[in-house]
């Protein structure tokens, strides 16, 4: 779960709104929330270490027509 | 949550200083800090927000090289800890600088963040040495990541004060200077608004994603096309150039907003020191020697009736209420000690009368009264007349000092006596006083007027000057505007063009596959984006009217708060639905507005610090 940083994502109506706009294209909520979550640990930090594997690994599995 | 105690040591101006603050409660959940300018509020409050954030807090701080820009780069961060440093460290051999802050959550355990910066003996920071600690509870237990070290132990504990007090991407909404408030009142309020809702989101982070999913496309498409794609790489170049535009534009921004922010300050200052000299010095002078010529007749006329009265009244005026009201008193007891007086001499005169016939009525008495008897009748008679006489009434005088004034003298005299006690002659007397000490205090005016009158002018020249050149600047920053939306038009249609084209390449390679879904989650983020903002909107509009109708003193001039959706433009609206803002707000009001943006923002965010009810913290200058 994203941290409550991004409140979008922790309000109920910010979150349907994402989901709807996940699905519209295609692309899985849950992953999309991981993105999220990988680029807020990198806040802040001057080099980005590891962001590139975190996209790799969810962007293999973040297409719903993966399924 | 509330802060309960701030140490500091070798920050700013404090060698060693220690705050403690009391837990809010009921009707008293305000801290309010005052001083004089140059005492340390504002060194407090840095403390407070680095303390709290490190450097992610410097671009919070108002006079940090980076409270207009982004955020995050060392080099500002190494400058503002350098002057952070306590001047008589070093020589007094210390070299480092802390601020701890103590908060109690609402179970009424402590949490106590300590941070420490270290400087090598010139005074310059070490970054790699800057330490953070937590500690709960009164057993002071340390809150603490296992096995991280350097960057990434720091790390940690961002995300923990994030988790636990407020990331420091809201913290502007919560913790702001209050000297500021005004400064950025002034700001345009669609720009308000939207950075206020994008940071009540946490949109910045989304952009953030959508920038590095986008690095992340290129970088993978770099490695793993055999044969390069003329079309992308010319739609990525004019992209590129577009983005360097937008980059340029945006650190001239960058470099105009402080500058008038500034200037904004410099006006505040000159405007409030030409306030304290008055209304001007043209206006001022010609107003107080008008004052100082009225009061000047005023004292000549009055001099002119005391002279006109000097030949009569004037004497006995002078002698004084108490001296006037004793010899009106007097006279009124000769007043009666004369009617006394003539009563007993017409009853004496009558006496031998009676007694005659009291005697005649004694001899017909029978058996004939002895001679004795007859005498004592006679004598009892004449005692009994004198005991009515005597003794004389009680407010009658007892001797004649005034013998010479008949009845109707001795009524005049009263007479005048009582019309000198009154009004007349008393109230010129005062009336002649007052005038005089408010032709002093005109003098005394006028003359420190005419010795500050060269300073106001000049200074009203350094306003005039400055309202100059913020208007030029301000100039600049609308036109930089209207270039950086339309910069950003257009690199937004190229990332469409490119995402486009991008799919039709070949789907089979893992590393283009991933670069591809990265571009189009990257302009998924950007559609979310465009939609949370106006998703937000209706909630912000209805806590900011509630806000601004409990602020405001002037209770039915704004009707209701209305944000356009798509540009975040405010209309203030009134009950026939007219946009005040056409009308000139007072710097009040528009403080007042920013106030319940910063309130709506921490109702709609939900955000709780301080008691507990979302207000904010900050110092008053």
């Amino acid at each position: 779960m994203p941290r409550n940083v991004v409140v979008l994502l922790d309000n109920p109506e910010g979150r349907e709104m994402v989901k709807t706009a996940c699905n519209a294209a295609g692309i899985r909520f849950a992953e999309f929330q991981e993105l999220v979550e990988a680029e807020i640990k990198q806040t802040g930090k001057a080099y980005k270490t590891g962001l590139r594997d975190d996209f790799d690994d969810i962007l293999d599995r973040i297409m719903q027509e993966d399924e | 949550m509330y802060l309960s105690k701030i140490r500091l040591r070798n920050w700013k101006a404090y060698a060693q200083a220690e705050f403690d603050f009391p837990a809010p409660g009921p009707g008293q959940n305000i801290i309010l800090i005052g001083a004089r300018n140059g005492y340390g509020k504002t060194s407090l409050f840095e403390a407070i927000i680095l303390g709290m954030f490190g450097r992610d807090g410097l671009p919070l701080i108002a006079r940090s090289p980076l409270s207009a820009g982004e955020g995050g780069r060392l080099e500002p961060y190494s400058k503002f800890l350098k002057k952070a440093l306590h001047r008589g460290a070093t020589a007094a051999g210390w070299h480092s600088c802390s601020v701890y802050l103590t908060f109690v959550d609402d179970d009424g355990e402590e949490v106590e963040i300590r941070r420490i910066w270290h400087f090598n003996s010139s005074g310059e920071y070490r970054p790699q040495e800057e330490q953070v600690h937590i500690f709960k509870g009164i057993t002071h237990k340390p809150v603490n990541p296992t096995g991280s070290q350097g960057d990434a132990r720091l790390d940690w504990y961002r995300d923990y004060i994030a988790r636990t007090f407020l990331p420091s991407s809201q913290a502007v909404f919560f913790l702001f200077d209050g000297e500021q408030v005004s400064a950025f009142a002034e700001h345009d309020m669609a720009a308000q608004v939207r950075t206020g809702i994008e940071g009540l989101l946490g949109i910045p982070i989304l952009k953030e994603l959508a920038e590095d999913l986008r690095k992340y496309d290129r970088a993978r498409r770099q490695g793993s096309m055999d044969v390069p794609d003329t079309t992308i790489e010319t739609l990525e170049r004019e992209h590129d150039q577009l983005k360097d535009q937008l980059n340029e534009r945006r650190n001239r921004f960058n470099e105009i907003w402080p500058k008038i922010h500034k200037f904004r300050e410099q006006q505040d200052q000159l405007q409030r020191e030409l306030a304290s000299y008055g209304a001007g010095s043209q206006a001022q002078t010609q107003e107080q020697m008008d004052q100082r010529n009225q009061h000047r007749r005023a004292v000549d006329d009055g001099r002119a009736q005391l002279e006109a009265q000097l030949a009569g009244d004037i004497a006995l005026a002078l002698s004084g209420r108490d001296l006037r009201q004793r010899l009106t008193n007097r006279l009124k007891s000769e007043q009666v000690r004369e009617t006394w007086e003539q009563g007993k001499k017409q009853g004496d005169s009558n006496l031998e009368q009676f007694l005659g016939a009291v005697g005649q009525g004694m001899g017909a008495i029978d058996p004939i009264l002895s001679p004795h008897q007859y005498a004592a009748v006679l004598d009892t008679a004449r005692t009994a007349w004198n005991q009515i006489w005597n003794p004389p009434p009680d407010d009658c005088a007892e001797t004649w000092r005034h013998p010479y004034l008949g009845q109707r003298e001795r009524d005049k005299v009263i007479d005048r006596l009582n019309e000198l006690g009154a009004p007349g002659i008393v109230n010129l007397l005062h009336s002649i006083d007052e005038n005089e000490k408010q032709l002093k205090r005109v003098n005394d005016e006028l003359n420190r007027t005419e010795v500050i009158a060269p300073t106001v002018d000049k200074k009203r020249a350094e306003l005039s000057s400055l309202n100059d050149q913020i208007g030029t600047l301000n100039q600049e920053i609308g036109e930089l505007r209207r270039e950086l939306d339309s910069l950003d038009g257009q690199i937004k249609q190229k990332n469409n063009e490119l995402y486009r084209l991008s799919g039709k390449r070949d789907q089979s390679k893992p590393a283009v596959r991933r670069a591809t879904r990265a571009l189009k989650v990257a302009t998924l983020v950007d559609e979310i984006v465009a939609r949370a903002v106006p998703n937000q909107i209706r909630a912000i509009e209805q806590e900011m009217t509630r806000a601004h109708h409990a602020m405001a003193h002037k209770k039915d001039l704004v009707a209701r708060i209305e944000i356009d959706q798509e540009t975040c433009d405010v209309q203030l609206l009134n009950r026939d639905g007219l946009d005040i803002r056409n009308y000139d707000l007072s710097a009040g009001e528009k403080q007042i507005f920013t106030q319940a943006l910063i309130s709506a923002v921490s109702r709609v965010s939900g955000r709780r610090v301080s008691d507990g009810r979302g207000h904010a913290a900050g110092t008053a200058g």
